[in-house]
C-alpha cells in the first residue's frame, strides 16, 4: 500500500494495490498518475453516470475461494450501452478484474496476450465483418470462442487502476466464451494488447460484503 | 456514488417523465405516456420510434415486485412475441434485481417459465435433434422465427415492434434450452417450468388457466409415478407372499392305479383309505390312457367314519388323427375335480367308470388326490386389482407425452403414434 497526497487538493490518496499507477481523487476528482515515486495530475474526471451496479469501491468478495477487494472501476461505453470493469486487489497480487455487463458477472485475470494476427483480424472485422465472430482462440490453454467484438470508449473511472483511464480512452474489446462458462477478453489498444481469462459467476457465488444498498431492495 | 433513487428523464417526444428502473443497463425504454421508443444508451435520449402503439394492460403490471426462485424481482419490461407462422403467441416479462441481474418470465397458453441467459458456448448443430448441457440431453422441440408484436417498459438491448429472431427450443422437462439468433448474436437461455399458482402468489395477481401441454411441462404424475411403481411392486410381492404362505400347503394324500376290466355292467373301484388332516380343499386328478375314446367316471369321496359322501363326475375324451399330413387331436386324457372345504377324517375315493370301449386287456386309470391346493384364481384377481391404478397412470403418461409432442415437428418416434381422441 502506498499513500500520496493529491497534488491538486492535498487530500490523502491511497494506492491499495501494488499494481495501481492511476487513481481518481475522491475529493477533487483529479486524475493522479504515478511516475516513479512521484504523483502528477493529468486532468479532472467528470462524475460517472448513475447506474444500478451492486458493486462499489470497497466491496469485498470471493472467487474460487480467494478473497478480493474492489479498488477501482472503469465504466466503458459502446454503441449499445455500457459496462463496468472493476479492478481487484487480491491477496496473491494477480492482476484481476470483475466485469459487469447486462446483469452478468465475470471474474478474470490477465494472461499472456495472443499473437498480433489476432488483433489484426479483430481490426479487419470491424471494417468488414467476416468470420471473426465464431472463430476460436487458445488463451491460457483454453480454447475459447469469439462471441463479441466492439469498439469501446472509457466513459469515466474512479478509485485506482493499473493504467490511466481518462474519458475517451478507446479500445477494441473482444469477448470470448467457453463451453462451461469460461470467459475471455482481449483488449486492443493502440500499441497494446491485453488478454484476460476467467469465468462467469453468479451473484451468490461471489459472497460479497460491503455491496451497494438500494432503497426497496 | 450516485444515489439509489430511480433515475428519471423527460420523454423527448411528449415531455412526460419516464423512470428507468435499471439505470446503466437499460438502453431502450418505451415512454409510459406516449409509447414512443427511446434510446437510453446515453443521455441524448433519441427517439427511435414515435407513438406507435396503444397502451395495453398486462397480467402482471410493470413495477410489480415478486419473489421467484428465492429472489425478489421487479417487472421492468414486457415484450409480446408471435411465431412468424402465426399460430403461437407468447409474452416475455423482463425481471430485474440489482444484485442477481435479469430473468425472463415467459407466458404462453397459461403456462409459465422462468428463464435466464446462459453464458455458455454450447455446440448447437442444426442437423441434430438434440443438444447437451452438462451431460443432459435436450431434445429439439420447435424451430421457427419470432416477431415482436408489442413492447413496453425498459430493456438492456435494442428492441422494437417488428424485430425478428430465429429461435430453437430444446426440451428436457421441466427445463428448456432456447437458442435465439438475431443478426450475428446468439443468445442461449435456460427455462424452468413454473406452476401458474407460483406466479400468482409471487406477484399477487390472478392469471389465465392452462390450456394444452407446454413443451417443457413436467410429465404427468412426475412426482408420484416413481412412488406408484414402488407401491405396485411391493403390493404384488406382498400378494404373492401371502398366497405362498397361507394360500395352501399342497400335498398328495393318495395316488392309485385302478384297473378297469372290460365289462357290460360298470364295476365300482375304490382307492385305499387316506387321511385328511384338516379342513381344506381336495383335488382329484384323473388320468386315463384313452385313444379315440371317451370315459365318464362317477366319483364319490366317502368318509369312512360317517359314510357321508361328496359326489362328482369326471369326463374324458380324446381323439386324434392325421389329416392331410398334419397331426390333430382334441380333448384330453386328464381330468380334475375340486371338492371344497372337505372336513378332516379318513376317506376313500370310489370310482365308477363308464367308457365307450374298454380294450380286452382292460386299462389303468390313474387317480391322484391332492389336499389343500392353493387357489391361484384369487391371486390373479388381486393382481389385476393392484394393476388398475399403475396401468392407468402409465397410459395417462403416454397420452400426456403424445399431447406434448403433438405441437412439435420433431417428436421422438415413440410419441408419433396416432391416437383416437
Amino acid at each position: 500500500m502506498k499513500r500520496f497526497n493529491c497534488p491538486s487538493c492535498g487530500a490523502e490518496v491511497v494506492f491499495a494495490s501494488n499494481l495501481s499507477v492511476y487513481a481518481v481523487c475522491k475529493y477533487c476528482s483529479s486524475m493522479i498518475v504515478l511516475h516513479d515515486q512521484d504523483a502528477g495530475v493529468i486532468g479532472t474526471m467528470a462524475a460517472l453516470p448513475g447506474d444500478m451496479s451492486p458493486f462499489q469501491i470497497g466491496t469485498e468478495g470471493y472467487y474460487e475461494g480467494k478473497h478480493f477487494t474492489l479498488v477501482g472501476r472503469m465504466k466503458v461505453g459502446w454503441e449499445d450501452g455500457s459496462w463496468n470493469e472493476w479492478f481487484l486487489d487480491t491477496d496473491d497480487g494477480r492482476r484481476g478484474w470483475l466485469a459487469e455487463a447486462q446483469g452478468c458477472y465475470a471474474v478474470c485475470f490477465e494472461v499472456g496476450p495472443p499473437g498480433l494476427d489476432f488483433a489484426g483480424r479483430a481490426i479487419q472485422d470491424q471494417a468488414k465483418p467476416g468470420k471473426f465472430i465464431g472463430s476460436t482462440l487458445l488463451l491460457a490453454n483454453q480454447t475459447l470462442k469469439v462471441v463479441d467484438s466492439k469498439r469501446a470508449t472509457c466513459i469515466g473511472s474512479e478509485g485506482e487502476l493499473p493504467f490511466a483511464a481518462p474519458q475517451g480512452r478507446a479500445t477494441l474489446s473482444v469477448d470470448l466464451l467457453g463451453p462451461h462458462g469460461e470467459f475471455g477478453c482481449v483488449e486492443i489498444e493502440t500499441g497494446k494488447l491485453r488478454a484476460f481469462v476467467g469465468r462467469y459467476v453468479d451473484w451468490k457465488d461471489l459472497r460479497c460484503s460491503s455491496a451497494r444498498r438500494f432503497d426497496g431492495w | 456514488m450516485a444515489g439509489s433513487k430511480v433515475k428519471t428523464f423527460d420523454c423527448p417526444a411528449c415531455g412526460g417523465v419516464v423512470s428507468l428502473r435499471a439505470a446503466g443497463h437499460s438502453i431502450t425504454a418505451v415512454c409510459t405516456h406516449c409509447s414512443s421508443v427511446i434510446d437510453t444508451a446515453n443521455d441524448n435520449f433519441k427517439i427511435i420510434l414515435k407513438h406507435h402503439q396503444n397502451e395495453r394492460e398486462t397480467d402482471i403490471p410493470l413495477g410489480a415486485k415478486g419473489v421467484l426462485d428465492h429472489v425478489k424481482w421487479e417487472v421492468i419490461g414486457y415484450v409480446e412475441k408471435r411465431d412468424i407462422s402465426g399460430d403461437a403467441f407468447w409474452e416475455e416479462y423482463l425481471l430485474f434485481n440489482p444484485y442477481f441481474g435479469f430473468r425472463f418470465l415467459v407466458h404462453g397458453d397459461g403456462h409459465w417459465n422462468l428463464a435466464r441467459v446462459l453464458k455458455r458456448d454450447i455446440r448447437v448443430n442444426d442437423l441434430e435433434p438434440g443438444v447437451f448441457l452438462d451431460d443432459q440431453e435436450f431434445h429439439l422441440f420447435y424451430r421457427s422465427t419470432s416477431i415482436v408484436e408489442y413492447v413496453k417498459g425498459e430493456f438492456y438491448w435494442r428492441v422494437r415492434k417488428g424485430d425478428k429472431a430465429r429461435y430453437a427450443d430444446y426440451i428436457a422437462p421441466p427445463r428448456m434450452l432456447s437458442v435465439e439468433t438475431s443478426k450475428q448474436e446468439r443468445t442461449l437461455s435456460l427455462s424452468e417450468y413454473l406452476l401458474p399458482g407460483e406466479v400468482e402468489q409471487a406477484f399477487g395477481v390472478s392469471l389465465p388457466g392452462r390450456t394444452g401441454v407446454a413443451p417443457n411441462q413436467p410429465p404427468a404424475f412426475a412426482n408420484t409415478a416413481p412412488r406408484i411403481w414402488w407401491i405396485t411392486a411391493a403390493a404384488l410381492l406382498a400378494a404373492f407372499l401371502v398366497q405362498i404362505n397361507i394360500g395352501g400347503q399342497e400335498n398328495i394324500l393318495s395316488r392309485s392305479r385302478l384297473h378297469i376290466e372290460p365289462a357290460i355292467v360298470p364295476k365300482s373301484l375304490s382307492t385305499p383309505v387316506f387321511y385328511v388332516p384338516r379342513r381344506a380343499n381336495l383335488v382329484v386328478e384323473g388320468s386315463a390312457p384313452l385313444t379315440n375314446n371317451w370315459m365318464d367316471i362317477d366319483l364319490s369321496l366317502v368318509n369312512d367314519n360317517t359314510n357321508t359322501a361328496y359326489s362328482a363326475t369326471q369326463a374324458f375324451e380324446f381323439y386324434s388323427g392325421v389329416d392331410g399330413g398334419e397331426f390333430w387331436s382334441e380333448g384330453s386324457t386328464q381330468g380334475e375335480t375340486w371338492f371344497s372345504a372337505v372336513e378332516d377324517g379318513t376317506y376313500r375315493l370310489v370310482v365308477e367308470p363308464s367308457s365307450g370301449a374298454v380294450p380286452p386287456e382292460g386299462m389303468d386309470l390313474l387317480v391322484q388326490v391332492k389336499h389343500d391346493v392353493p387357489i391361484w384364481g384369487n391371486f390373479w384377481f388381486i393382481v389385476v386389482f393392484i394393476l388398475v391404478v399403475p396401468l392407468y397412470v402409465a397410459w395417462y403418461r403416454r397420452y400426456f407425452e403424445h399431447r406434448r409432442w403433438s405441437n412439435s415437428d420433431y417428436a421422438p418416434t415413440l410419441n408419433r403414434v396416432q391416437w383416437d381422441e
